[in-house]
C-alpha cells in the first residue's frame, strides 16, 4: 500500500449551461479499489467522462501519472492507460464477440496499415498473439464465451455482454479501470457472479486502480477499499464503507431531509 | 457604374428570392424530421411542369381562359401546381423518407438523392421532349413600374410573392395552433409528442405547405427565366440546401438570410471579379462547406448539446 | 486428407460455376441478364435461409489460392473465350477499373458507414492529372498514373483533414457540395480542356510495345482491349488483396467501432480522425489509379466522365452489391457495368435505373445483395474445452 497516486483530480468541475454536474471535485486514487456512490444525478458517470476525456472540465485539473490529461482527446487518454466501461453497456453490434474484444487491444498492437497490407504474416502474427489474449481475459470470467467467439453480440446475455465489455477494457493491461455501474440489470446471482469476477481483475497480480460506480450497495461493500459518495456534483463523503454509510451527509443525499 | 450596381443588386435580390422559397421549403422539412431531403428542388421543377404541361399540353388552361379573366386562371394554374408539387411530397414521403425515419440517417439522405434522381429523369422521359428546354408561358403580366426595366412587374410580383410568403409563414407559424405545434416539434420532438401534439398530422401538414411552396417556387423560377429544362432542379435542390445550411437548417428567416448570403456572394463574384462567372457556383457551394465545417448551425440557426 | 480433396473439388465446381455465370450474362441480351438475376437473387435468399450460404463463401475462403487461380485463369483466356468480342471485353475493363474504385470506396461506405457523394472527384483528379501530364508534358502514361494516384492521395488529404471535422451526417453533406464544387470547377478551367476535355490522351507503353496494339495468338487476332483486360486485372487483384487485408487487420475492426459507436471507439484508442482520413484517403488512391486508367484506355476524357451521377453509380454499386465485404463490391461493380453497357439501346433509362435500384436496395436489403461476413481468423481449435468440462461437472455433480 504505497502512497503513490495514480490519479488526481483538483477542483475539477464541469459546467453544462449553467448545472454544475460536477462541482469542485478533489479525488484521489492509489493501488486500490474506490467505490463511487451517490443519488442519481449526482455527477458520478460525468466525472468517469471527464477521467477519460470525453468531456473537458470546465475548471480544475485532471492528473494521471504526474501528467495533465484535461487537454487530451480520449484516445490518447486510453493511450496513457486509462480503460473504462459504460452504463448502458456498449458493446459493438456489428461486431462478433472476438472482435469486440480485439478492439480492446487497438491501441496496444504495433503494426500500421501499410503492414497490414504488405506484411500480412506480421499481421496475422499480432492478431494470433491478441486473440489468445482476449481469450484468456474472457475465459477467467467465462470459458463458454470462447466457443461462441464468433457470434455477434446480439446473441450473447446480459452478463455475459457485461463481462466482454470489461474483458475489452482489461485486455490492454490499462492501469486505471473505470466501472461504470457494471451489475445493473443482472439479478443476485448473477450479481456475485461479477462481483467475483471484479475481484479476479482487483488480484490478478496486476497493478490496477478501479473506480466502480454501483448502485447496489453489496458490490461496493464487498470490492472496494474505499468509498466516495457524491451528491450535486461535490463530493459529501469519503473512507471505509462503514464510515460513509453512516455518515449523515450520505443518510440525507439518498433519503432527503 | 451606379446602374450597373443597382441592376447587379436586383439580380442579386431576384435570384435570393427564388432560392429562399426553395431554402425554406428544406428548412420547414428538417424542423420536422431533422434530415435534408434532396429531392426539393426536382419536385419545385415538377410543379413548374404540372403547370406547363396544363398550358402547352393540354387544353385545360384555355378552357380556364374561356370561362374566366387571364388573372383568375393563371392563379388557379399556380395552384394546380401547388398542389401537384404537395401531392409528390407526399408521395415522395411515403416511400423513401418514412420507411428509414429514426432508422438510419445515411439511407435516408442517399434515398433522397436517388429520388431526386429518380423525379428528373421520369420528367425527362415521360413529359413529350421532356429532355428538351422548354419555353415557359408567360403567366405573369408584363410591362414595367413606371416604365423602368429594373422594376418589371415580373421582378415585383416575385419579390412580393417572396414576402408575402415570410409573412402568412411568420403568422402561420406564431400565431396559429397548428404552427405553434409544428415550431414545438422541430425544437423537441420527444416532449411535444408527450404533451399530445399529433406528430404525423403536423409532418402531413408540413408536407402540404412545403410541397406547395415549392411548387410556386418552381413557377417563379421558371416565369423569371422564361425557360424550364428537366434537369434544373438538380442545381435548385443543391444551392436550396446550401441556402438552408448558411441560414440555419430549421430556421425560415435563416433560409431568408442564407439566400441572400449566397445570391449576393455569386453575383458579386460574377458581376466584380474578372472571369468570375465562371467561378460564382464553385464561390457560393464553398461558403456552404465552410459554413457546414465551422458553423454547422447556420447564420440564426441553434447549437444544441448532445449527451453522450 | 478425403474430406480437403472434397472441399477443394467443390470450391473449384463453385468458382468455375460462377465463371461461366459471368460468362453467359457477358454473353446474353439484357432482357437474359435481367432474368440471370432476378433468378440469382432468388438463389441467394434461399441460400441464405439454408445455411448454405455461410458454408460456400467459407469454402471459397479456405481455399483462396485455389479459386484465384481459376478465377485468374477465366481472365486470362477470356479474349480467346469471347472470340475477340471488343464490347465485351470493354464491359470487362470497365467493371474492373470501376471495381477498383468501389473498393475504395467501400473503406467508407462499408467500414465506417459514411456515405461519400463525392468518389468521382478523385477518379477525376487521377484521370485529368494523368490526362494532363501525358497530353500537354509529355510525361510517360506510367508515370503519370503514378502522378495520378498521388495527387488523388494529396486530394484526399487536403480536403480530409478540415471536411473529417464534421462527423458523418454532416461529412456526407460536404461531400455532395465538393463533388458539386469539383463538376463547377473542371468545365471552366480552360487549362484541363474545360467543357471539351482532353482528347488524344496516349496509351501506356511497354519499352516501345504501344498496349493499344491488338495482339495475334493461335491464328485470331485479338484486339488492343486484351492488354487493357490484363493490366486492369493485375491491379483489380491487388486492390481486392489490400482491401481484404485491411478489413481483416485491426483497421477493419477500428471502422466498424467507428461506424456504430464513435465514442466507445474513441475511448478504445482509436484516434477519429486518422482512421476517418485512413479511409478517405485510401478511397482516394484507389479511385486516383482507377481514373489514371481509366484516361489512357479511352484516350478521351470530359467532365462528363466525372460528375454527380458518376458517383452515384459508384455508390450504388456497393450498396447493390453488399457492402463492407470485397466479394459484394465486386459484385455490383460486375453487375451494374454490364447491365449499364447492355442498356445502350436505352439509355435514356440509365439514371432512372440507377435511381430506382438504389432505393429499391435501401428499403428492401440495406446489406446488399452478399452481405458482409462475420471475420472469421484460423481453422486452429481455440476453444478451451472448459465448456464441455464445465457440463461434465455439473452433470456430474447431479448424480
Amino acid at each position: 500500500m504505497d502512497n503513490l497516486k495514480i490519479l488526481k483530480t483538483e477542483k475539477v468541475g464541469i459546467n453544462f449551461g449553467g448545472l454544475k454536474a460536477v462541482d469542485s471535485l478533489d479525488f484521489e486514487i492509489g493501488d486500490e479499489t474506490v467505490g463511487l456512490i451517490g443519488p442519481n444525478g449526482s455527477g458520478k458517470t460525468t466525472f468517469l467522462n471527464i477521467i477519460s476525456g470525453i468531456y473537458k472540465p470546465s475548471t480544475g485539473r485532471v492528473i494521471f501519472s504526474g501528467e495533465e490529461l484535461s487537454s487530451f482527446a480520449p484516445d490518447e487518454i486510453r493511450k496513457k492507460g486509462i480503460s473504462r466501461t459504460f452504463q448502458t453497456n456498449r458493446l459493438c453490434m456489428n461486431l462478433s464477440v472476438i472482435d469486440n474484444l480485439l478492439l480492446g487491444l487497438y491501441c496496444e498492437q504495433k503494426t500500421n496499415w501499410l503492414q497490414a497490407i504488405f506484411n500480412r504474416s506480421l499481421c496475422m502474427k499480432e492478431i494470433d498473439e491478441g486473440i489468445d489474449k482476449c481469450f484468456q481475459a474472457i475465459s477467467g470470467f467465462n470459458p463458454e464465451i470462447v466457443d461462441r467467439a464468433y457470434e455477434l453480440i446480439s446473441t450473447i446475455p446480459l452478463i455475459d455482454r457485461r463481462r466482454i465489455e470489461i474483458a475489452r477494457a482489461i485486455v490492454g493491461r490499462p492501469k486505471l479501470l473505470l466501472l461504470d455501474e457494471p451489475t445493473a440489470g443482472l439479478n443476485k446471482e448473477e450479481t456475485h457472479q461479477m462481483i467475483e469476477d471484479i475481484t479476479k481483475i482487483r488480484d490478478s497480480g496486476n497493478r490496477i486502480s478501479i473506480i466502480i460506480i454501483e448502485h447496489d450497495m453489496s458490490v461496493i461493500a464487498k470490492i472496494s477499499d474505499r468509498v466516495a459518495c457524491l451528491n450535486a456534483g461535490k463530493k459529501i463523503a469519503e473512507g471505509t464503507f462503514e464510515e460513509v454509510s453512516q455518515s449523515e451527509n450520505v443518510r440525507m443525499a439518498y433519503l432527503g431531509g | 457604374m451606379g446602374s450597373f450596381i443597382a441592376s447587379q443588386m436586383i439580380n442579386a435580390i431576384m435570384l435570393a428570392c427564388t432560392l429562399a422559397l426553395i431554402g425554406i421549403g428544406f428548412s420547414l422539412f428538417f424542423g420536422v424530421m431533422d434530415i435534408v431531403v434532396f429531392c426539393l428542388g426536382d419536385i419545385a421543377v415538377a410543379g413548374a411542369f404540372c403547370i406547363l404541361g396544363l398550358t402547352s399540353l393540354t387544353g385545360v388552361y384555355a378552357a380556364l381562359r374561356g370561362m374566366f379573366p387571364a388573372i383568375v386562371s393563371n392563379i388557379i394554374l399556380v395552384i394546380c401546381g401547388g398542389v401537384f408539387s404537395a401531392i409528390l411530397v407526399t408521395v415522395m414521403y411515403r416511400t423513401v423518407v418514412a420507411p428509414f425515419e429514426g432508422k438510419n440517417i445515411n439511407a435516408s439522405l442517399l434515398s433522397t438523392v436517388a429520388a431526386g434522381y429518380v423525379i428528373r429523369e421520369l420528367i425527362g422521359i415521360f413529359y413529350p421532349g421532356g429532355r428538351d428546354p422548354q419555353n415557359f408561358p408567360n403567366l405573369l403580366p408584363a410591362g414595367c413600374l413606371f416604365n423602368n426595366p429594373m422594376l418589371s412587374w415580373r421582378n415585383i410580383i416575385i419579390i412580393g410573392t417572396t414576402a408575402l410568403v415570410l409573412v402568412l409563414l411568420y403568422w402561420f407559424v406564431n400565431r396559429t395552433k397548428t404552427g405553434i405545434s409544428i415550431q414545438a416539434l422541430s425544437q423537441n420532438k420527444e416532449a411535444s409528442i408527450m404533451i399530445g401534439i399529433d406528430w404525423h398530422k403536423m409532418v402531413f401538414v408540413t408536407f402540404l405547405i412545403g410541397g406547395f411552396l415549392l411548387g410556386v417556387a418552381g413557377f417563379l423560377s421558371a416565369s423569371y427565366s422564361s425557360t424550364l429544362r428537366f434537369d434544373t432542379g438538380a442545381m435548385y435542390g443543391l444551392l436550396g440546401f446550401s441556402v438552408a445550411v448558411v441560414g440555419g437548417l430549421g430556421s425560415i428567416y435563416g433560409a431568408l438570410a442564407g439566400a441572400l448570403v449566397i445570391a449576393f456572394v455569386e453575383v458579386f463574384v460574377t458581376g466584380f471579379i474578372p472571369g468570375g462567372a465562371a467561378f460564382s457556383g464553385v464561390a457560393g457551394f464553398l461558403i456552404v462547406v465552410l459554413f457546414i465545417i465551422f458553423k454547422p448551425e447556420g447564420i440564426l440557426g441553434e447549437k444544441s448539446i448532445s449527451k453522450v | 486428407m478425403a474430406t480437403r480433396l472434397n472441399d477443394k473439388i467443390t470450391a473449384a465446381l463453385i468458382a468455375l460455376g460462377i465463371c461461366l455465370l459471368v460468362y453467359i450474362s457477358l454473353m446474353s441480351p439484357l432482357l437474359v441478364v435481367m432474368i440471370i438475376v432476378a433468378l440469382l437473387v432468388v438463389l441467394l435468399t434461399y441460400c441464405e435461409k439454408t445455411g448454405i450460404m455461410d458454408k460456400v463463401l467459407h469454402l471459397l475462403g479456405s481455399n483462396t489460392i485455389l479459386t484465384s487461380v481459376i478465377f485468374g485463369l477465366f481472365i486470362f483466356l477470356l479474349p480467346i473465350i469471347v472470340q475477340g468480342n471488343n464490347d465485351l471485353l470493354h464491359i470487362m475493363i470497365i467493371a474492373g477499373i470501376l471495381g477498383i474504385v468501389a473498393l475504395g470506396l467501400n473503406f467508407q461506405i462499408g467500414g465506417i458507414g459514411q456515405i461519400n457523394f463525392a468518389p468521382a472527384v478523385f477518379y477525376g483528379v487521377g484521370a485529368y492529372t494523368t490526362a494532363f501530364l501525358s497530353v500537354k508534358l509529355g510525361l510517360s502514361p506510367w508515370l503519370g498514373t503514378v502522378a495520378g494516384a498521388c495527387m488523388a492521395i494529396v486530394a484526399g488529404v487536403i480536403i480530409g483533414l478540415p471536411a473529417l471535422k464534421a462527423r458523418g451526417y454532416y461529412l456526407s453533406l460536404i461531400t455532395i457540395a465538393l463533388q458539386t464544387i469539383f463538376t463547377l470547377m473542371i468545365i471552366n478551367i480552360p487549362a484541363i480542356g474545360g467543357p471539351n476535355g482532353i482528347p488524344g490522351i496516349p496509351p501506356y507503353q511497354i519499352f516501345g510495345y504501344s498496349l493499344h496494339s491488338s495482339i495475334r495468338v493461335l491464328g485470331m487476332r485479338l484486339p488492343y482491349q486484351v492488354n487493357y483486360l490484363y493490366l486492369v486485372y493485375i491491379l483489380l487483384a491487388l486492390a481486392i488483396v489490400a482491401a481484404s487485408r485491411l478489413f481483416k487487420s485491426r483497421y477493419g475492426i477500428a471502422w466498424n467501432a467507428v461506424d456504430q459507436d464513435p465514442v466507445v471507439a474513441a475511448t478504445q484508442g482509436v484516434n477519429l480522425t486518422k482512421i476517418q482520413l485512413l479511409a478517405f484517403c485510401l478511397g482516394a488512391a484507389f479511385a486516383g489509379v482507377a481514373g489514371s486508367l481509366y484516361a489512357h484506355y479511352t484516350g478521351f476524357i470530359s467532365n462528363e466522365n466525372f460528375d454527380f451521377s458518376q458517383s452515384l453509380i459508384l455508390i450504388c454499386m456497393v450498396i447493390l452489391g453488399g457492402s463492407d465485404n470485397v466479394p459484394g463490391v465486386l459484385t455490383g461493380a460486375l453487375l451494374l457495368t454490364m447491365i449499364d453497357q447492355k442498356l445502350m439501346d436505352y439509355s435514356n433509362l440509365r439514371l432512372l435505373m440507377y435511381g430506382i435500384v438504389l432505393i429499391v436496395m435501401l428499403l428492401v436489403r440495406a446489406k446488399g445483395l452478399l452481405p458482409k461476413r462475420v471475420r472469421i481468423y484460423d481453422d486452429r481449435d481455440r476453444s478451451t474445452g472448459a465448456g464441455e468440462a464445465k457440463l461434465a461437472a455439473e452433470a456430474g455433480g447431479k448424480r
